[in-house]
């Protein structure tokens, strides 16, 4: 699995609740109380330490590759802003929301990858594409 | 000539019922010149719909087609108001489809750009004055959309 390091919190919770464990019982495995668990889900005061005990309480291992960032085209990030405001409209969401939905079910992802095809659509069809890209991941409109 | 349409399966037959509406030149197949958007196109359609990225090839017998006289055919060479207004009326959810009666178009594609200026120009931020000027020296490649069975006799399976 290919993902951002900043995003390891989320793949521990993911984990944990996947095996239906309490953030209480993991933090008894490792001697740290649910609040520090709820912490470092959350992305926040992590340092390798603590996430490698955490994921050894987990049985689990990280592997790290560097890569270089990819170069971000500017048209590329007017076109994700318009869509996203267009998706908010659309299924009367904030803006926050609408980032937050796009971002969990992998509809950014979706028009990052396929931005050559999806800029040469109309802003409601790269639209209607992400809800039914979100959809079929997981996500709950349609 | 050439040309190509990009999809998540082969294309063996034509079929009208399939096409998608409020696209730009409406409801029909489409085509492009360039390989390599076929190509995009495909592998886009598959992330959203699954399949296999298949890219098909056509024959346009162009002469024929315009020698036809039964056949209309609309062209844009460029980015014009004229365009513009038609690939809008076209997007339009709010308007009466068809929009035009023609039996080929062939004609620039929209980009981002073209979308930013046509949402503002919705959105009462710029005038169409404003909108055809945006449009200038704007490099852009050409969509062929085929809108009927009369049309769609002038392409060859290859």
């Amino acid at each position: 699995m290919n993902i951002d390091i900043n995003k390891i919190g989320t793949l521990i919770r993911e984990e944990r609740v996947r095996r239906r464990i309490t953030q209480e019982e993991l933090g008894t495995k490792i001697g740290v109380g649910k609040a520090q668990i709820s912490k470092i889900e959350s992305g926040k005061g992590l340092t390798i330490k603590t996430v490698t005990k955490v994921l050894g309480a987990l049985n689990l291992s990280v592997t790290i590759s560097l890569t270089a960032p990819q170069k971000i085209d500017k048209r590329l990030i007017g076109y994700v802003v318009a869509v996203i405001s267009e998706f908010a409209k659309a299924y009367n969401m904030t803006i926050r929301e609408a980032s937050n939905y796009l971002n969990r079910y992998r509809g950014i992802e979706f028009l990052t990858e396929h931005y050559e095809a999806e800029h040469l659509l109309s802003i409601d069809d790269s639209v209607q594409d992400l809800a039914q890209v979100c959809y079929n991941n997981g996500g709950g409109v349609l | 000539m050439i040309l190509f349409h990009g999809s998540n399966s082969e294309i063996t037959s034509i079929d009208f019922a399939r096409c998608k509406p409020y696209k730009d030149f409406g409801c029909g197949f489409y085509l492009t010149e360039i390989e390599e958007q076929a190509r995009q196109m495909a592998r886009r359609t598959v992330s959203i719909y699954r399949g296999e990225p298949v890219v098909s090839r056509f024959e346009f017998d162009e002469i024929a087609a315009g020698n036809d006289p039964l056949l209309s055919i609309k062209r844009f060479d460029e980015p014009s108001e004229e365009w513009a207004l038609f690939v809008i009326a076209n997007r339009s959810r709010e308007q009466k489809h068809p929009v035009h009666q023609y039996d080929i178009v062939i004609g620039p594609v929209a980009d981002d750009t073209i979308a930013t200026l046509f949402r503002n120009f919705d959105d009462g931020i710029i005038d169409l004055p404003m909108l055809v000027n945006g449009l200038k020296y704007k490099k852009v490649s050409s969509q062929y959309l085929f809108h009927t069975q009369q049309a769609v006799a002038y392409l060859k399976k290859l």
